[in-house]
């Protein structure tokens, strides 16, 4: 009776083991994307919800922000460099944000002004697992006048 | 043979003590991303309240700003996502601090906010007469009359009456709105005049007849008589007149506030004026002359008749002297601009 169950068993194993594995693979290269969509994302909107300027180049899959430091103005860009995602510091050197990306695209194009929204969706693939990730964010310092 | 009965099932159990292992781990792994995500929810949560707590206190600025402003006001929301928010009063711009709490989890948010007493209004009156005007800011009239030339208008235009007279015309960039905030300053120049005689404001020499104001006095400045303005330095400071004014000559980056119970005339006054010029009139403020004038500031009047005038709206030299100005010209109508700042920079 054990040796017919045991039987049962190791040929169930058998069968779904292999389907199992790469089903865990697949899911572990999803859960990866979501995790580089999920990072670059929430570092764009942190990075952009306190800009004062902000430059949308659609085509180019590129941003260009203002931020205030130490008092005075400083310039950022966000893009896409070969599969990565930068972020440029206005020291002149830049720091990866994520890896893994396939697409930003953005919008509105141009400058935004008070009271945009500006959409994000990014599209990051690993192993043939590809995540689309939307989010937006209106930057609350756009066109504020400082005395 | 007989000794190996019962093997499969040592196997079988072998297995299954597998499998529990591996359940185990995917229920641990569950377990671990449900936390996560609930304290990805609870941050953004805190973050939200803590929002909350600055928008709340943006609503309640108008009536600290016309309260006394060295009082901090606080406000405590117990109920969870809870926030508690204060706004103090520091180095002429109110700062505001909110703290948000969902579950376990705090964020925090600052703000500043910058008043400007007329709202961005660069033109503040009761019916204004213009020509050849270019407006940065907007303009708020009850009676407004284009009386010749193109005016340009960035910002928004509040009026109940509008007129546009032949070879006249205008453009707006903003908004147009019917409804306005109706012109009612009323300053009180017995009471200023008590105020610049008990403080020993300077009262310029006469000269023909006018008080001849050029920069090289100390404010604040009281004229008791018509003043003509011509300003041979820098000056920043105000200027109470009993009667009217006539400015005629302006020095770069000079910041006056002007509170005249007579007319102001600007007649003579051409180029660009860089720095500040707050104006207010209880009669009128007219300029009439074909050569553009350029200046930074606001001006308001019961009557305002201008010609050429390009003007910015600017409140810096009304806020520099916001201890010595009628209390009437920073409750005109406050409005407020927020700078929202970033509480933990990451670069």
């Amino acid at each position: 009776m054990a040796a017919a169950l045991l039987v049962v068993v190791l040929t169930a194993v058998v069968t779904i083991m292999p389907w199992g594995g790469k089903s865990w693979l697949q899911n572990a290269a999803a859960a990866e994307a979501q995790q580089h969509a999920r990072l670059a994302m929430e570092e764009m909107v942190n990075e952009l919800k306190y800009a004062y300027r902000i430059e949308v180049d659609g085509e180019r899959q590129r941003l260009t922000y203002y931020k205030k430091r130490s008092g005075s103005l400083r310039r950022y860009q966000i893009y896409v460099s070969g599969r990565q995602l930068l972020l440029g510091l206005p020291e002149g050197t830049a720091v990866p944000l994520a890896n893994h990306i396939e697409t930003l695209f953005l919008a509105p194009n141009g400058q935004l002004q008070r009271g945009d929204v500006l959409s994000m969706t990014l599209e990051v693939s690993i192993a043939s697992q590809t995540i689309t990730l939307r989010s937006a964010v209106a930057a609350k310092n756009i066109a504020v006048v400082v005395p | 043979m007989k000794n190996e009965q019962g093997a499969a099932l040592v196997w079988l159990l072998y297995i299954l003590l597998l499998f529990s292992l591996l359940g185990a781990s995917l229920l641990k792994l569950a377990v671990i991303n449900f936390r996560v995500s609930g304290h990805l929810v609870a941050a953004e949560q805190a973050q939200y309240a803590a929002e909350a707590g600055i928008d709340l206190a943006e609503a309640v600025l108008p009536s600290l700003w016309q309260q006394n402003l060295s009082t901090e006001w606080q406000y405590e929301h117990a109920e969870d996502p809870a926030f508690s928010v204060s706004v103090s009063w520091q180095e002429g711009v109110f700062k505001i601090i909110s703290q948000g709490r969902a579950k376990h989890l705090t964020q925090s948010a600052e703000v500043l906010a910058y008043v400007q007493p007329v709202g961005r209004q660069a033109l503040y009156t009761n019916r204004a007469e213009l020509a050849g005007m270019e407006i940065q800011g907007h303009l708020n009239a009850k009676e407004l009359v284009f009386t010749q030339g193109e005016s340009l208008i960035t910002g928004d235009l509040r009026t109940n009456l509008l007129t546009v007279e032949e070879g006249a015309a205008y453009n707006c960039t903003g908004n147009i709105h019917a409804v306005i905030k109706p012109y009612d300053l009323n300053i009180n120049f017995a009471e200023l005049q008590e105020k610049a005689y008990f403080y020993d404001w300077h009262i310029p020499d006469l000269v023909d007849g006018f008080c001849l104001i050029d920069g090289l006095q100390t404010g604040p400045i009281y004229a008791p008589v018509s003043a003509k303005i011509s300003l041979k330095a820098p000056w920043e400071g105000l200027i109470v007149a009993a009667k009217d004014v006539f400015i005629n000559e302006w020095a770069s980056d000079s910041q006056v506030v002007i509170v005249a119970a007579g007319d102001v005339i600007l007649d003579n006054a051409v180029g660009f004026w860089p720095g500040s010029l707050f104006i207010y009139s209880a009669g009128s403020i007219s300029r009439h002359n074909a050569a553009r004038l350029q200046i930074n500031g606001c001006l308001l009047s019961p009557l305002l008749q201008l010609q050429n005038i390009s003007i910015t709206y600017n409140d810096l030299a009304i806020l520099r002297q916001q201890s010595a100005v009628p209390r009437e010209l920073l409750l005109a109508d406050p409005s407020f601009t927020l700078e929202w700042l970033e509480v933990s920079p990451r670069r």
